[in-house]
């Protein structure tokens, strides 16, 4: 009996042994991949952390930014009709949407990915521990991906879900937020609300802005630099509605002398008028102003930069009446192209024919990736900057009109406006009273008679219609449209403003002259987003909701 | 083989414990093998009448044996031998015959050979010598219709690119569903792993497919196909889609042999007579149409990137020589008249041209032989095909060698060596994409020179350059610099020692080592239209045009330029494979109280395969310049920023280590029963301790009716029956890997090359539920000898249930995946086979022998939760669909020409439409408004085999059948056709004027206003391309094989020196007997997708065999 027993336990100890020798032999990998077990390895899955598809489109044609000019107008496709009406969007194309959301949870799995490493790296037991992190030497990595998990997840909450507030977003629905990386197939999830997104982003900010360098990076600007990392967080808390905190990080991104590191309009007054040159310089990485460059499957900058998509355009109509070429509160009191084109060092492109009118903006260029170069088969492709010190100097502007800081928000105003008029055209500086003086004397913008000036109802306070605060921020938000225009982030603005947008078709103007806007208004009214319009907030992919996640709430 | 002798000889011995009798006489005698006069050990003698009076023989082949007064005959049986039956007399000798068609026979898996009386399995036996088709230097081929429930369509008849072979349909609907190929005991590996659908696709590497094209036929003994679970369950987690053993040639001990076997085979070049191309005048009169609908004209077609006649035209008029002082063509009505008539009477016959009669040979000389102590078999062939078309030159040589060596009585040692080395060359192919949004698959460059000839316009003069990418072109000059050149060189060598302690229990141990090293050579030489291409800026026009120049976009303001201005490319990929295997295992046999036969194996194995690949794309070298690289540094700055890279490496590693361990009961021979139990680890699932592991295992049994006693009285009107079940569980690897996270490198894009970084990324996340594809098979099958065995019939029927299939799911994606692959789906298939071979007539010289076989497979997909694009499921290759086949194809509904002859068809959306679908589509609600077509694998296949022999002459008729797929007609019609394209005859019959569209379904050719119109008219006529009018049967009844051979009587041999001397003439892919009228003349079996795709030839083979 005891032989026997003996044997057993040899027969299962041999037995035991080879398995782990077998495990041992077929831990092998299959083929080139590769382990994260080092810090170049983390940092290398961290440029992978950042989105591809974008944004950009959607929020563009979602936005007041474009009109229809026409409904016979065969320039259209069933996407770009399906933002414009702000239906749920279930056209698959690189800048659908759904590909957002997915690519953003990419980001987020990559950035968690690189956070496991850290955590087994540093030698941390169940969660990160920032301080054994930083004992081992991966404290700037650990940074990197907690930004990118935070600015991707904050993307998807201001896309997805109702735009924060104080008062409702402990209940409105939230997006997923992901603290560690999927293992099993098809896992269930919470939405959560969009309060605690926002605690979370907060959380991993926080942990971020304390240890960010831009030390390891080879090409910082395609990174989280401490820059960019500040412009976020500048970003977030005006959207969180912590002012001193956005202000304090707008500061920290711009520094003491905001003039020097914005973009510089003037020295693109002299290059070669050509939307290659123009748009392929917007986005070198060389800028100050170009805080952190982002790549996307997109032909965004063919739509937007050329006569496009000719149905639902940027216009002549609406940039005259509305955005760049429009009367402003920097001087000239007339607005159209004859006298507002001379204007900008760097004035928008108009292009019009019989069923095109489009003022476009050579910003975001258009270029292609070959993934086969002798076939010619590859991707449509863009660069944009996510952040920019343009957008970060407007964005402390607007958290000091908020703190009532009335004086130090028309400089920062001023700082960004000459920047970008001639000082021909701009020859004083804006005060809160003249700012206040030129806003009351604008009327209130209607489908028939538009004007720069829209009612804003956001949920924190802004004082009475007329009021010094209401005017500064029209004139925050006029400047900040302008800026944003063919950018992608004026729908950001619409969404926290509660400004609501008016869906209107508009017909050519057979009086119009040569520098006239070439369409008037057809019919007044088709659709309204209201200020607290379910649709503002976009519907979660059909994909998504098919496989178990809660969809948003519509009428 | 000696397993399999021993067993028999305990089984017999404890059966002949029971001789006891009388008044009985003695008999003594010896066996011998008839075929080689050597004693047969182990043949079990009984007296007729009385199963329970026998004996063995002996090593020397001697029996003795005491029988009643009363007996009069004998019977003598040997495993693979005919019985024999000699009358009773004191001193017998007996000859044995091979038994051609077995019933009787060992089973070899690969691993062990069991008798097939205890073989609970279904199996298919196919001798080499009757299933070779002479002149196919591709074994794999042959098995065409040879073998129930295994399917094999020769989607490319290139050399080394294997058939698309199935055994019992697909068992998987991602993995390729590809049996596994075991030679001598140990697995053969392809290269590269090319899908099967990709075995279509005419891509250079379809080249590397065949994992046994290293292997020259004439090496080989047999293939035993292993079908069901109980047959496959030894190979456990890789065998779901079946087993092809494969067994070569080994010496005979006592005989000693020299043959020489050498085909010599003639192609037949295909002819215009068999399909409906339009000759040179008909396609003329459609130019004109062109012209009339505002094509052709001069502004066009003088800078068009692609051009023929009319674009040659217009060049002529403008090129003036100065010598002469002329204008290439008179800018004349009459000169324009006068060039034109003479295209319309050219009629060039392009096959002729492009193709040849040369004769392919093949040489094979084998030596064998051996005595008691070790037995060899070494052989050598040389195979020459100088092609069947331009550019398509094959040269191999192989080399063989099977040593068995008897070190003592208890230990054997079998050496086995391979090699071969084959050259080759391709016309110059690029890989063909498929354009998802307009639904059209291309193929830049394509120089085929099959689909050339049925694509390219007769009137073409072929010794003129026309246009072609901007440059000049013409098809044999372009053959002449542009064409692939192949080296494969395969090598095997493996070792087994078998070691028997005692009479029951044999161990043995292999070890083999295996490598192949590939090496693809794409010359695109200086003038070669494709080199040309990347320079071509003749005019302003074509400069601004041509998409293979570069625009520098540092200097935006400067014109395209090129980055090759001299020399060609030097494209060159290389695939290395080595692998080495070893296995142990042990085998015990016993026979217990005479009737309990017990026979258990077990073992391990271990195995590792390295694959390693690199590509490299040399730009700019000049060929005709003494061969020296002349490249330009643009070429590194457009590539970085294109992202392409120049070059590239990869390395693959395979390992796997399993435990098996098989069981048999057998009672007296009667009733078995069987069980195997596998358990295997491969690393191919990802670094995850969990997922890799999984077992297999089979039960089965079987009933031999014919053994029992009450059977004998019907015995030999019933001479054999036999009934078996098997149930089982096998796997196969799934086709993800990512049980734990993949993570790979890549150069995320950025245009400035200065904003470049390397990066990694998640190609997977990690799927901790991954796990093997799974499949339960249940097979009951039945042989059955009748009339002494003159009919015999063996026939199955199994049930599959796939699961565990790897299957695309939606999920959140919150994990960074929103679709995923995993293990969530599920098929279902069943099936019959059927062979069946009489022996119509047996006369002492004359013989007819049929053989007919027959299987249907059917199976459906029970459970996929995916969204398919449209196009997935319209395209010619099939898909997946849950409720369908798992080769489904789709199409649109065609609704008829509308008013302006433009085809409408329903769309997606359920609307009768023009232009308006969309090939992206994945909506399921919109999917249903597809028609479903049917599946493009065949359910139907097998064969009718007649075998005539007459003396020393045998008549061969073969006939091989397939039904049940239907097939994709090739894509001809488009909204705008140039100078270039030719026409099937179905054109004739278009829409030319209204009112035609009652009358025909063949759409309008567009004119250039109604393109202008509608920018979307491709969609409509890829739509159409797509539609349910684009739909042919893909049945076909084949006459395979005709041969006449002719062995010569001993006697003249001898007098010529030889003791064998053969010939045969053979006729292979002669016609179909029965096609679908639809494919006009397009063969069913073959995808005509262009790179290095050709059909199969009708080809006639002169076979001469001479042993010495």
């Amino acid at each position: 009996m005891k032989m026997n027993k003996v044997k057993n336990i040899a027969v299962l100890l041999a037995a035991a042994l080879l398995t782990m020798a077998c495990n041992k032999f077929l831990d092998k990998m299959p083929d080139n991949r590769t382990e994260i077990d080092n810090q170049d390895k983390i940092r290398a899955l961290l440029v992978s952390a950042y989105n591809s598809n974008t944004y950009l489109k959607f929020s563009e044609y979602m936005s007041d930014n474009v009109d229809n000019i026409g409904d016979d107008n065969p320039g259209t496709n069933r996407f770009v009709e399906q933002c414009y009406h702000w239906e749920e969007i279930t056209e698959i194309t690189n800048d659908c949407p759904t590909y957002f959301w997915s690519d953003s949870y990419l980001a987020i799995a990559h950035a968690n990915q690189a956070l496991l490493a850290i955590q087994e790296l540093s030698g941390c037991e169940n969660e990160l521990d920032p301080d054994a992190v930083e004992a081992a030497g991966l404290a700037p990595e650990m940074a990197e991906a907690l930004l990118c998990r935070a600015y991707a997840h904050f993307m998807l909450v201001n896309f997805f879900c109702q735009n924060y507030n104080a008062e409702t977003s402990d209940k409105d629905l939230g997006v997923p937020y992901m603290k560690g990386i999927e293992t099993h197939l098809n896992p269930q999830y919470e939405r959560g609300t969009v309060a605690g997104v926002y605690k979370n982003i907060e959380e991993d900010l926080e942990i971020a802005l304390k240890y960010v360098s831009e030390s390891y990076y080879k090409i910082p600007k395609y990174h989280f630099n401490v820059r960019a990392a500040y412009a976020f967080a500048a970003r977030f808390y005006l959207f969180y509605e912590k002012w001193d905190k956005a202000e304090a990080c707008a500061t920290r991104c711009l520094g003491s002398n905001p003039s020097q590191v914005l973009r510089n309009w003037q020295a693109r007054s002299s290059m070669a008028h050509n939307m290659d040159v123009l748009s392929n310089d917007f986005i070198l990485s060389k800028y100050d102003a170009n805080l952190m460059l982002m790549t996307a499957f997109t032909n965004f900058g063919y739509e937007f930069g050329n006569p496009g998509l000719s149905k639902f355009s940027h216009n002549s109509f609406l940039s005259f009446t509305e955005v760049s070429y429009a009367k402003n509160v920097w001087g000239n009191t007339q607005s159209g192209w004859r006298n507002v084109s001379t204007w900008y060092w760097d004035p928008p492109v108009w292009y019009n024919g019989s069923t095109f009118d489009q003022i476009a903006f050579w910003k975001i260029p258009y270029l292609f990736e070959y993934t086969d170069p002798v076939n010619g088969i590859g991707y449509h492709r863009a660069v944009f900057p996510a952040f920019t010190t343009d957008e970060t100097l407007l964005t402390r502007a607007e958290a000091r009109v908020m703190q009532r800081k009335f004086d130090e928000a028309a400089a920062d105003l001023n700082i960004w406006a000459h920047n970008i008029i001639k000082p021909t055209y701009f020859t004083g500086d804006l005060t809160p009273e003249s700012i206040k003086a030129f806003y009351t004397a604008v009327n209130y913008w209607t489908p028939d008679v538009p004007t720069i000036k829209k009612h804003l109802n956001p949920a924190f306070f802004i004082g009475a219609e007329g009021e010094m605060m209401e005017s500064m921020l029209q004139c925050v938000l006029g400047f900040k449209r302008i800026d944003h225009v063919a950018q992608g982030l004026r729908w950001l603005d619409i969404k926290r403003y509660g400004i609501e947008i008016t869906r209107r078709t508009l017909q050519p103007d057979p009086a119009a002259g040569q520098y006239d806007a070439a369409f008037k208004i057809l019919d007044g009214q088709v659709d309204i987003l209201t200020k607290d319009d379910l649709r503002r907030a976009l519907q979660i992919p059909q994909d998504v909701v098919s496989a178990g996640l809660e969809p948003n709430p519509r009428n | 083989m000696r397993i399999v002798k021993y067993i028999l000889i305990f089984f017999v011995l404890f059966v002949s414990l029971s001789i006891a009798s009388a008044q009985n006489r003695q008999v003594t005698g010896t066996v011998y093998f008839a075929a080689d006069k050597t004693p047969v050990t182990g043949a079990y003698v009984q007296v007729e009448g009385s199963s329970n009076i026998g004996t063995t023989t002996n090593l020397d082949g001697q029996f003795q044996l005491s029988v009643p007064q009363s007996a009069k005959y004998l019977i003598v049986t040997f495993l693979g031998s005919k019985d024999a039956r000699v009358a009773v007399a004191s001193k017998v000798e007996v000859y044995l015959e091979d038994d051609a068609e077995m019933l009787e026979g060992a089973v070899v898996n690969g691993m062990q050979t069991v008798d097939r009386r205890m073989n609970t399995g279904s199996v298919v036996k196919v001798k080499a010598e009757e299933a070779n088709i002479s002149g196919m230097a591709d074994i794999s081929r042959s098995l065409e219709g040879r073998a129930a429930g295994v399917s094999v369509q020769n989607v490319s008849g290139t050399f080394g690119t294997a058939p698309k072979i199935r055994v019992r349909g697909a068992t998987s609907i991602y993995g390729s569903s590809k049996p596994l190929w075991v030679v001598d005991g140990v697995i053969m590996e392809d290269v590269m792993n090319v899908s099967a659908d990709d075995l279509s696709s005419g891509n250079a590497n379809t080249l590397i497919s065949s994992a046994i094209a290293g292997l020259n036929s004439d090496d080989i003994e047999s293939f035993d196909i292993l079908k069901d679970g109980s047959a496959t369950s030894i190979y456990g987690a890789r065998a779901m889609a079946g087993v092809i053993v494969v067994t070569t040639k080994r010496g005979k001990a006592g005989q000693s042999r020299l043959s020489y076997t050498g085909e010599y085979t003639y192609r037949l070049k295909p002819s215009y007579d068999t399909f409906n191309i339009m000759n040179s005048q008909d396609q003329m009169a459609i130019y004109q149409e062109l012209e009339q609908k505002g094509y052709l004209n001069y502004a066009e077609t003088a800078n068009a990137s692609n051009s023929g006649i009319y674009g040659k035209m217009y060049q002529l008029i403008t090129e003036y020589d100065a010598t002469s002082g002329k204008f290439g063509l008179a800018n004349t009505q009459e000169a324009r008249n006068a060039y034109l008539r003479a295209a319309e009477f050219r009629n060039t016959d392009w096959f002729d041209l492009l193709f040849t009669n040369a004769i392919q040979h093949n040489h094979s000389v084998s030596a064998s032989g051996g005595s008691e102590k070790g037995t060899y078999y070494a052989s050598l062939s040389v195979l020459e095909d100088p092609g069947w078309s331009l550019q398509s030159r094959v040269n191999r040589y192989t080399g063989n060698m099977n040593i068995n060596h008897k070190i003592s009585d208890k230990l054997t040692a079998n050496l086995i060596s391979n090699a071969s080395y084959r050259k080759q060359r391709a016309p110059g192919t690029i890989n063909s994409e498929a354009d998802v949004v307009s639904g059209e698959v291309k193929r830049d460059f394509d120089i085929n020179p099959y689909s050339y000839a049925l694509n390219t316009s007769r009137a073409l003069d072929p010794d003129v350059f026309y246009t072609r990418n901007y440059s000049k072109f013409n098809i044999k000059h372009e053959l002449d610099n542009n064409y692939i050149d192949l080296a494969v060189a395969d090598f095997r060598i493996q070792g087994e020692l078998r070691f028997k302690p005692i009479k029951e229990l044999e161990i043995s141990a292999l070890a083999a080592y295996k490598a192949i090293t590939t090496s693809t050579e794409h010359y695109i030489r200086d003038e070669a239209n494709q080199a040309l291409a990347y320079r071509e800026m003749s005019t302003a026009a074509i400069r601004d045009a041509n998409p293979f120049l570069y625009k520098d976009p540092d200097h935006p303001y400067q014109k395209k330029i090129t980055v090759m201005p001299d020399g060609g490319i030097y494209d060159r990929s290389d695939y290395v494979m080595n692998g080495w295997d070893i296995r142990a295992t042990a085998q015990y046999n016993k026979t217990f109280n005479r009737d309990h036969i017990v026979s258990l194996f077990g073992g391990t194995e271990v195995n590792n395969l390295d694959r390693h690949g690199s590509t490299f794309r040399g730009w700019g070298m000049q060929y005709g310049f003494g061969e020296i690289a002349n490249y330009n540094y643009l070429v590194f700055k457009k590539g970085a920023e294109d992202n392409s890279q120049y070059y590239t490496l990869e390395n693959k590693c395979d390992r796997a280590a399993a435990f098996f361990a098989n069981g048999t009961y057998s009672y007296k021979g009667k009733y078995t029963l069987n069980g195997t139990y596998r358990y295997e680890g491969s690393n191919q699932l990802g670094k995850s301790r969990t997922a890799r592991w999984m077992p297999t295992w089979n039960v089965s049994g079987s009933w031999n009716a014919h053994e029992e006693e009450f059977m004998k009285s019907v015995y030999p009107t019933v001479a054999h029956f036999t009934l078996k079940a098997s149930y089982s569980l096998t796997g196969d690897r799934p086709n993800v890997s990512n049980a734990a996270a993949v993570i790979k490198a890549n150069n995320p894009w950025r245009p400035f090359s200065s904003d470049k970084e390397s990066a990694l990324y998640l190609d997977d996340i990690a799927n901790y539920d991954l796990s093997y594809e799974k499949k339960h098979e249940l097979n009951i099958g039945t042989e059955i000898g009748l009339f002494d065995n003159r009919v015999n019939f063996v026939a199955d029927v199994y049930q599959r249930n796939n699961f565990d299939l790897i299957g695309p799911i939606t999920t959140q994606g919150i994990g960074g995946f929103r679709e995923k692959l995993g293990n969530v789906a599920a098929m279902k298939s069943h099936g019959y086979e059927i062979s069946l071979t009489t022996k119509n007539i047996e006369g002492k010289k004359f013989t007819w022998t049929t053989n007919f076989i027959y299987s249907h497979s059917k199976n459906t997909v029970t459970d996929l939760k995916s969204k398919r694009r449209v196009f997935d499921l319209i395209a010619g290759s099939g898909f997946a669909l849950e409720g369908y086949p798992v080769r489904s194809l789709f199409s649109y509904k065609f609704d008829g020409l509308n008013e302006e002859g433009l085809p409408t068809v329903i769309s997606e959306q359920g609307v009768k439409t023009v232009t308006d679908v969309y090939f992206q589509e994945r909506d399921p609600e919109c999917i249903k408004n597809l028609e479903y077509s049917g599946s493009v694998d065949p359910t139907d296949v097998g064969s009718l085999g007649n075998v005539f022999s007459y003396g020393g002459f045998k008549l061969n008729v073969y006939i091989t059948y397939s039904f049940g797929n239907v097939i994709r007609l090739d894509p001809v019609f488009r909204s705008s056709y140039d100078d270039l394209d030719s026409m099937p005859r179905e054109f004739k019959n278009r829409w030319m004027v209204p009112g035609d569209e009652t009358k025909t379904d063949v759409p309008v050719i567009a004119s250039s206003w109604q393109n202008y119109q509608n920018k979307q008219l491709s969609y409509a006529y890829n739509a159409y391309n797509y539609s349910t009018a684009r739909i042919a049967k893909g049945d076909f009844v084949r006459l395979k094989e005709v041969s006449l051979s002719y062995d010569f009587p001993g006697k003249v041999a001898k007098k010529l020196g030889m003791n064998t001397l053969g010939m045969k003439v053979q006729a292979t892919n002669l016609f179909l007997l029965y096609a679908d009228s639809k494919l006009n003349g397009q063969d069913p079996e073959f995808f005509n997708t262009g790179g290095v795709a050709v059909p199969l030839a009708k080809q006639f083979t002169f076979t001469l065999r001479i042993g010495l």
